[in-house]
């Protein structure tokens, strides 16, 4: 049975689902699994999957050091949004897909080219083991946000090139000014990507089987929050009933 | 307990173990520089007045000292002298001198952290919660990348083990704020799943004092980061205590949150294969549907004249039952359902002791009535939510929802009464308590204040012992009398 996800922003229609042609297996759901749905079922929460490459401590140093440039400029974008999207309403232009982060990578102004072609020829580096290349067909683009901490110039003629170069299926960006440093600091504009995964893709990242049933309850756990709210069934009220004719159910079947 | 009086306690570290709070705040010092030297001229003012007093009460105090305290020892055995001189005078000096420096050690440590709640206080706030052995890393990169100096907008609570803190992998600084040391829950997964429930209890209250301390409405953005790998604490007990912290939605904002999940290359499912499914009550609704769709239709607001609360459907003829206090005496009530239909239901039955009340709603058929659980099935720190509809008379909404995790079972009069940490307001006195997938397991009958954390929490009646009631009612007898 093939197996489609749909994580459009609310209102809006995919363009694009994925497969996982394999069937539902009766297997036992890891209890961490369960966790993590229970995490994002919370609600409001994008679900983001980060990989360490390996235990060496130079990998893990690199990791946590991309982690933590990534929340300090969240944070500055968060305090102060100077342009597109405040963090909490990205959900406005981007569904609840699975995602991870790029590293996070400098522009200096004018570069435009030269990132791209780097782009083109190695793809944007993320914290999983995979690096996201230009789409080269309708299928292969993938929703975006796009985090940018530094000039407003800079971040406008970046996200012109990410742009032009990714066509996102849906995107949003989120930018903020420098934080103002003293004398003599260089004020350098600074981004990372916040990139959809494919579901096979995000099956790697959690290591686990695509088509397993833990997987599917966290696919559909995210994209149920991605569509749009759904109206109650009215409920059907049918005859009166008479309160003096005795015509009382049997309470004693709720009897334990 | 006010924010700063919660926040002197979250800081504060017990057993003794780790470093005490005066070396914690000490990290926060140099935020309270620049204040103090805008102030230099009112200190450097206030040392000579104070020296002036001192100096004055000296010269007044020594000659009195020099005279009657050689005259009070000669008049004592030898014996006597030489323990006054070398033992007694010392100690009262260094009792003395030490008291001075407890009291402007404290006014100082209150200063900074007055420094530092005012220099945050304005910011939007990124919180971020991280656990376990991946805490060290990402708050030693936090501290690399801030080079020591504040930022304001980005508060780490961080749960690192306390070797950690002793080693000083972890240092208190203006980015990270907040800091409970907890033991490494070694030995089962049970013992792990409670140590993160108590740390969540430890963030909700830190954070809750964060907010108040800072007089913040908004928390912009939070993470969660979770770490998977070998030797990390199992993503279960994350989420867990993630679940039972519950800080969300404070001052009305809700956060964007991120789950953040960190796999290590060393992670192996056999990491995993010790923890038992089966003690793990973490079952959810493979069609994964929203529990909000399911719960709300048959989640009534009851209204009996001035007194609104709040009823469950348990079968399709329109039986719904809620709290005895809801309806009192009333005979009848009005039942508004989810879709905005009101019925009138007469009081059938009701047990004040047990505080259940069975209703019938008249002209009701076909109604959509709530999944039967079994509470006994319920464990600590299992998820679950309320519902409920707020006391507001004129609202026409639909029930609000909460979720938390069963914090205690109290048994009183044979019965089973259900504690959580969800949050329900007034109105709510009738609500169901459900299992993630949907299933009645308490019918909400009050709230109290936890002494012990201060913390306020939702008592329901076990399911099983509500069911128990309603089975032995018999409301022919008194549905004979109304229609009397």
């Amino acid at each position: 049975m093939v197996k489609n996800w749909k994580f459009a922003p609310a209102g809006r229609t995919a363009k694009r689902a994925r497969i996982s042609d394999k069937t539902r297996d009766n297997q036992e759901v890891d209890p961490w699994l369960k966790a993590t749905l229970n995490a994002i079922r919370l609600g409001n929460s994008f679900l983001i999957l980060v990989n360490n490459p390996s235990s060496a401590s130079i990998d893990r140093r690199h990791l946590d050091n991309q982690l933590a440039q990534i929340a300090v400029m969240q944070a500055r974008i968060a305090n102060n949004t100077v342009a597109g999207k405040e963090i909490n309403a990205l959900t406005d232009e981007v569904g609840f897909a699975p995602y991870t982060f790029s590293v996070v990578r400098k522009y200096y102004s004018g570069s435009n080219i030269q990132m791209a072609q780097s782009w083109e020829e190695d793809g944007m580096e993320t914290l999983l083991p995979i690096r996201i290349y230009p789409p080269n067909s309708e299928a292969e683009r993938r929703q975006a946000v796009l985090y940018g901490v530094g000039d407003q110039r800079d971040l406008e003629d970046l996200e012109r090139t990410f742009l032009d170069f990714y066509e996102p299926s849906f995107h949003a960006v989120s930018f903020s000014e420098p934080r103002s440093t003293g004398e003599g600091d260089e004020q350098t504009t600074e981004f990372f990507v916040q990139w959809e995964l494919f579901p096979e893709e995000a099956a790697a990242a959690l290591g686990v089987d695509p088509g397993s049933s833990g997987f599917e309850d966290i696919m559909n756990q995210l994209e149920q929050m991605s569509a749009p709210t759904r109206p109650t069934e009215p409920r059907g009220i049918k005859q009166a009933r008479s309160i003096v004719d005795g015509t009382w159910p049997d309470l004693g079947k709720f009897k334990n | 307990m006010n924010g700063r009086a919660m926040l002197q306690a979250y800081f504060s570290v017990k057993q003794g173990k780790a470093p005490n709070l005066p070396k914690l705040e000490r990290k926060l010092q140099p935020l309270g520089t620049k204040i103090r030297k805008r102030n230099t001229w009112q200190l450097a003012l206030g040392a000579i007045v104070l020296a002036g007093l001192v100096f004055m009460l000296l010269r007044r105090v020594i000659p009195i000292v020099s005279e009657q305290v050689p005259q009070l020892l000669s008049s004592q055995p030898a014996e006597l002298q030489l323990i006054g001189i070398f033992l007694v005078l010392p100690a009262l000096a260094g009792a003395v001198g030490y008291g001075i420096y407890r009291l402007f050690s404290r006014l100082a440590r209150q200063r900074a952290m007055e420094v530092y709640l005012e220099s945050i206080r304005d910011a939007k706030k990124l919180m971020v919660y991280v656990s376990g052995s991946g805490a060290i890393g990402f708050t030693k990169a936090v501290e690399r990348i801030s080079q020591g100096k504040p930022i304001r907008e980005l508060l780490v609570f961080a749960h690192p083990p306390v070797v950690a803190i002793k080693k000083g992998s972890i240092r208190l600084m203006g980015a990270v704020t907040a800091y409970a040391p907890v033991q490494y829950a070694m030995g089962s997964h049970k013992a792990a799943r409670s140590a993160r429930i108590a740390e969540g209890d430890q963030y909700s209250q830190g954070h809750q004092a964060f907010l108040e301390a800072t007089g913040s409405k908004e928390t912009a953005v939070e993470w969660s980061m979770i770490h998977l790998g070998k030797g990390h604490t199992s993503i279960t007990c994350h989420t867990e205590w993630e679940t039972a912290r519950s800080t969300t939605g404070y001052g009305g904002a809700k956060p964007k949150r991120f789950v953040i999940l960190v796999r290590d290359s060393t992670f192996e499912d056999s990491i995993l294969s010790d923890e038992k499914p089966g003690v793990i009550n973490t079952d959810v609704d493979a069609s994964a549907t929203s529990i909000q769709e399911d719960i709300a239709p048959v989640v009534v607001r009851v209204r009996n004249d001035g007194v609104v609360g709040s009823g469950v459907v348990i079968d399709t003829d329109g039986l719904v039952i809620t709290n005895a206090h809801v309806v009192k005496d009333a005979e009848s009530v009005t039942v508004r359902f989810g879709d905005g239909t009101e019925s009138t239901a007469i009081v059938a039955e009701r047990d004040t002791d047990a505080d259940v009340a069975l209703l019938s709603c008249i002209g009701v058929n076909g109604a959509t009535s709530v999944q039967r659980g079994d509470s006994s099935t319920l464990n600590h720190g299992d998820l679950i939510a309320a519902f409920g509809y707020p006391a507001d008379k004129d609202d026409q909404g639909a029930p609000t929802v909460d979720m938390g995790v069963v914090t205690k079972f109290f048994s009183e009069n044979e019965r089973t009464h259900i504690q959580s940490s969800v949050s329900v307001s007034p109105g709510c006195s009738g609500g169901p308590l459900v299992t993630l997938d949907g299933r009645f397991v308490g019918l909400i009958t009050s709230t109290h204040t936890d002494t012990e954390g201060d913390v306020k929490r939702t008592l329901a009646l076990s399911s099983n012992d509500v069911f128990s009631v309603i089975s032995n009612f018999n409301p022919k007898d008194s549905m004979a009398n109304v229609a009397d």
